[in-house]
């Protein structure tokens, strides 16, 4: 982001910008307008969206630069830099610069004596800070600080007089404490770029400064440092320490190399204007490498390829040359492009395309069909959450989305043991709140919450799911990325009424566990074989001997079952959870549809008796009903009709009420044929599982 | 006899005046059909004369109830079909469909809309590397981009959750090569205070496509095409330049607010557009870390989705989405 006042960029312009028209060439390139704020005087404080590749905008001369490109000027008025001062290597000043770091690569040194630091900064000045919220300390400090605002310069100035020995900027070999001077104390990292005097820290390099060498009323004796750092030290110092100035803002995301000796004859000028004082002629400077201008070959089949237009070269050239490229058509198609110093983000043709295509104007860039062959691939995990989320909207079920994050204590909430496929203790580092800091390992925890804090008095169903990610870690005590799964499940919520009362039905109909249990079997054998729900009591979450695993082709997908009401309890509001509630997850990764063909039915009629057998719990229908269909190759269905616990049933048993159906495809079976079927599954039922009929 | 038909013809009569449904009727012909047959069996003790007038009187009663009986049958029908009063305008609670989240509904709409322009769905993890995340998509650890992703670590610097699905192409161009049109919708995540406009969490819907001859006009005729389809053929869509690092030329995409269609309102703070995706061409530097050539020719864009489902259904705030009032979720 940069702010600036809008009579500062009037002050600096020597052409006619209406307020309304650099408005619109900002947005039209791209620069958005973050606020637009009236200032009591009648000025205007405009705020624009600055992105990482536009430091240069930065600056109320880059603003400027970029609307002459609008008006077609080519050489923006620039803040006065005619001051006499020679920079040389050769070091004058009263304190020896030492640059001792690779992150140096330019430092310039302006030695000014005998200045007079208690003068009224100008209203010009204190205006422009006033309005950008910069406190006025000192004229030397206000004009550094007005300096920076304007050309996009940082600076920092010394007082001479507090400096002992030489002045040297190097890295710092270990973590260092520094107090700097917005009065906190900072731990800098090792490898931050620190500028130090004989004894003590003087300066953050491209950061912040510290008391040591501070500018006061007192200060007579100044040099003024204009330099330019690498922007990843500053960077990765500013992120380490959260220490953020206008000064590190700007030298992270990359300053003009070249500009820092026009900022600091700037400073030079502007100081000895207000306060006074001589400016040693002799000024230092350093550079790590001489300045090369960027040059880039551009060709103008490479621009339309890209922009999708018919561009000419001398449309292309004339485009760059307003934004103060220096263009040299080497032949018909092909252009050397010189880039100026203070565009950083011109690296490679590419983006002198894209400054052709702003100019051009994106939207004379006429829509073209695209004309290529790429082959379609179905995606199967989008296929299928597709056909589970249709299937399940047709069940009357809502769709519910939740975060990824569950709490901390989510795990003991749910009662899932460490050994539990379901269990996680994957931590965000840098969580929200306490309440998100888990990934979750299921999708339990967020749909048990979900339904109820959608329960009231007048809503006690719910039937919500939701296809989401589980996380988990292949080794929960191993680091590493790869050492980390995801799984895409599907979790539901099935609780409360199934059948309401009237219409004919004198009493509700709650929904069972059996009805979760037919709901997740009829979802998940559309898409897999040999789909098997049995007891399981490792998962937690469920309540003892309600709970099971689903298995698809003999593995595990997924759970089912009834919520224990313990559990419940646990969740916030979890009392207004009265009825049984039950969930399901299942991963649908691998679930595909599956080709069935269709058998005729027999034209002779079927013969269906029913069978109420005494079983021991614990014991799967699944199982039994194979011994039912394998006793004779008439039996063509088995279904359970009801289940019964309670008075007349033996505790530990259930009844089960089963429906078998009988049929041949030539003929109509005899009574002594299903009886003869009858005989052998009754007595394997017995030898092998002791179920015998009921009484 | 002859009295004891009578007697039997009397009572019938005064029966079936009380007689007005069908049920009464069943009820009356069965003790009929009853008494008749007991008729029958006395006249054995009759001498035959006495026998033939009998059974005269038996069968005249018999015609004459039984054509009664199928009359009043009739009429009775008649008169109950045309009595039935239901109010056509009940319905039971039965059969109530379900509902789609409006987050995955909309995104449901970009995704039938992207196949049938021919594009692939490609995923990708959510749990991500610095990578893949970064590095791979031109966004060096220094590089301050990154600022505008606050990123939720697992493990520091390196295993994250992605800051968005650009992660997906990158992971797609490394096992696959071109030509190929896809899009990689998926949740992504942030460091956002949960509040009225900001969730950690929030989907996004990115494309790739890359191929002989792709460009920016393709891109544009992309972007406004599907947002045609999904959102109407009056809509307009338009481009500025803006800046990512994985793209370039890279631009930032509006469409004329659905709210106001361009007129200017509250939601489009007056301006008539709204901001919802970012696009652009692929970064060189992309295509050769994915071991393509510099000169390799594709676009990828992003749609913010969050904020359309708010736009398409009214929601008023963003952290609605993911707090799941179902009775809000019903009326969509």
């Amino acid at each position: 982001m940069f702010k600036f006042p809008y009579s500062t960029l009037k002050s600096i312009s020597d052409t006619d910008i209406t307020y309304e028209s650099l408005l619109e060439w900002l947005r039209y390139q791209g620069f958005e307008i973050a606020s637009t704020e009236k200032t009591p005087d009648g000025d205007t404080l405009i705020e624009i969206e600055v992105k990482a590749n536009r430091p240069d905008m930065l600056s109320v001369e880059g603003v400027l630069r970029e609307v002459y490109i609008s008006q077609k000027i080519q050489a923006p008025k620039t803040l006065d830099a005619d001051m006499k001062i020679n920079f040389s290597a050769d070091n004058s000043l009263s304190h020896k610069i030492r640059i001792m770091s690779p992150d140096v690569h330019r430092y310039c040194g302006i030695e000014i004596t005998g200045i007079d630091n208690t003068v009224k900064t100008p209203d010009y000045i204190t205006d422009v800070l006033t309005k950008l919220g910069i406190p006025s300390i000192s004229p030397v400090v206000d004009i550094s600080n007005y300096v920076l605002v304007l050309t996009g310069q940082p600076s920092h100035i010394f007082d001479t007089d507090k400096l002992s020995g030489d002045i040297r900027v190097e890295n710092t070999v270990e973590d260092k404490d520094i107090s700097t001077l917005n009065g906190s104390d900072v731990k800098f990292p090792a490898g931050a770029l620190v500028i130090s005097d004989d004894e003590k820290p003087v300066c953050v390099a491209g950061m912040i400064g510290t008391p040591n060498a501070e500018i006061t009323s007192e200060t007579k004796n100044i040099i003024i440092e204009c330099a330019n750092f690498d922007h990843i030290v500053i960077r990765t110092t500013s992120k380490k320490t959260h220490v953020s100035t206008m000064a590190s803002y700007r030298y992270e995301r990359g300053v003009d190399t070249e500009l820092c000796y026009r900022g600091a004859r700037i400073l030079a000028k502007m100081i000895t204007e207000i306060c006074g004082g001589k400016v040693n002629p002799k000024a230092y400077c350093y550079r790590d490498t001489e300045y090369q201008p960027q040059v880039l070959t551009l060709t103008t089949e490479r621009t339309n390829a890209i922009l999708g237009t018919e561009l000419y070269p001398d449309e292309i050239a004339d485009m760059l040359r307003r934004c103060y490229f220096d263009v040299k058509v080497i032949d018909g198609t092909a252009m050397e492009v010189k880039v100026p110093s203070f565009r950083l983000d011109i690296e490679i043709d590419a983006d002198l395309i894209e400054e052709v295509g702003r100019i051009y104007g994106y939207h004379n860039i006429k829509p073209q069909p695209i004309k290529l062959y790429a082959p379609y691939v179905e995606n199967k995990i989008n296929k299928n959450a597709n056909l589970l989320r249709n299937a399940m909207v047709g069940y009357g079920f809502i769709e519910v989305l939740t975060y990824g994050f569950i709490p901390s204590d989510a795990m003991n909430i749910l009662e899932v043991p460490e050994n539990s496929p379901y269990y996680g203790d994957i931590q965000i580092q840098n969580p929200l709140a306490s309440c998100y800091q888990l990934m979750r390992p299921n999708l339990a925890y967020n749909l048990i919450q979900t339904a109820i804090n959608n329960m009231s008095s007048t809503r006690s169903s719910i039937k919500i799911f939701e296809l989401g990610k589980t996380f988990g870690k292949k080794d929960r005590t191993a680091c590493g990325y790869d050492n980390y799964f995801e799984k895409n499940m599907f979790g539901m919520i099935l609780t409360g009424t199934k059948i309401s009362k009237g219409f004919g039905v004198s009493k509700e109909i709650k929904y069972s566990i059996y009805d979760a249990v037919a709901l997740v079997k009829n979802l998940i054998s559309e898409y897999a074989v040999d789909v098997k729900i049995r007891n399981t009591e490792n998962v937690g979450i469920f309540e003892t001997g309600a709970g099971a695993e689903i298995t698809a082709a003999g593995k595990h997908i997924g759970i089912v079952g009834k919520v224990s009401p313990d559990v419940l309890l646990r969740f916030e509001n979890g009392k207004l959870a009265k009825d049984e509630m039950f969930y399901a997850e299942f991963c649908y990764e691998d679930l595909s549809e599956i080709k069935r063909s269709i058998s005729y039915q027999s034209e002779y009629p079927s013969v269906v008796r029913e069978y109420n057998f005494v079983v021991k719990n614990g014991i799967h229908f699944q199982d039994y009903k194979e011994l039912i269909t394998s006793a004779s190759p008439f039996v063509v269905s088995v279904k359970p009709v009801d289940v019964y616990f309670g008075a007349g049933v033996e505790k530990g048993y259930s009844s089960v009420l089963v429906n078998v159906e009988y049929n041949a495809v030539t003929r109509t079976l005899a009574a002594e044929e299903i009886e003869a079927a009858e005989h052998i599954f009754k007595v394997n039922l017995c030898e092998k599982y002791g179920i015998v009929l009921k009484s | 006899m002859k009295e004891h038909i009578e007697k039997v013809r009397e009572e019938l009569q005064s029966n079936l005046v009380r007689v007005t449904a069908t049920d009464g009727l069943n009820v009356i012909e069965t003790s009929f059909k009853k008494t008749l047959k007991e008729l029958f069996s006395e006249m054995k003790n009759l001498s035959a004369d006495e026998k033939r007038d009998a059974g005269k009187l038996i069968n005249d009663l018999k015609n004459e109830f039984e054509a009664r009986f199928k009359n009043m049958r009739e009429k009775i029908a008649q008169g109950e079909k045309t009595e039935s009063c239901v109010d056509m305008s009940i319905a039971s609670p039965e059969f109530v469909r379900g509902k789609i989240h409006p987050l995955i509904r909309v995104g449901k709409m970009m995704e039938d809309v992207y196949k049938e322009m021919g594009f692939s769905i490609a995923y990708g993890p959510e749990i991500e590397n610095d990578k893949h995340n970064y590095e791979m998509l031109n966004m060096p650890y220094y590089h301050p981009a990154r600022d505008m992703q606050d990123t939720f670590y697992l493990e520091y610097p390196n295993v994250l959750l992605r800051s968005h699905t650009s992660c997906v192409q990158v992971r797609y161009m490394l096992e696959h090569k071109p030509p190929f049109m896809i899009i990689s919708p998926g949740v992504v995540y942030r460091v956002d205070e949960i509040d009225p406009q900001h969730t950690p969490c929030f989907y996004q819907v990115e494309g790739l496509v890359v191929g002989e001859g792709i460009n920016l006009a393709n891109l544009k005729w992309a972007m406004t095409e599907s947002a045609q389809r999904i959102f109407g053929s009056d809509l307009q869509v338009r481009f500025s330049p803006c800046y990512y690092p994985y793209t370039e030329p890279s631009a930032a995409v509006d469409m004329s607010c659905i709210m106001c269609g361009g007129k200017g309102c509250r939601t489009c703070k007056g301006t008539g557009w709204m901001r919802v995706a970012g696009a652009g061409m692929v970064h060189p530097n992309v295509f050769e870390g994915v071991g393509y050539s510099r000169d390799t020719l594709g676009f990828a864009f992003g749609w913010g989705l969050n904020r359309l489902p708010m736009l398409y259904y009214k929601i008023a705030e963003m952290r609605k989405l993911f707090e799941n009032e179902i009775s809000l979720w019903e009326q969509i």
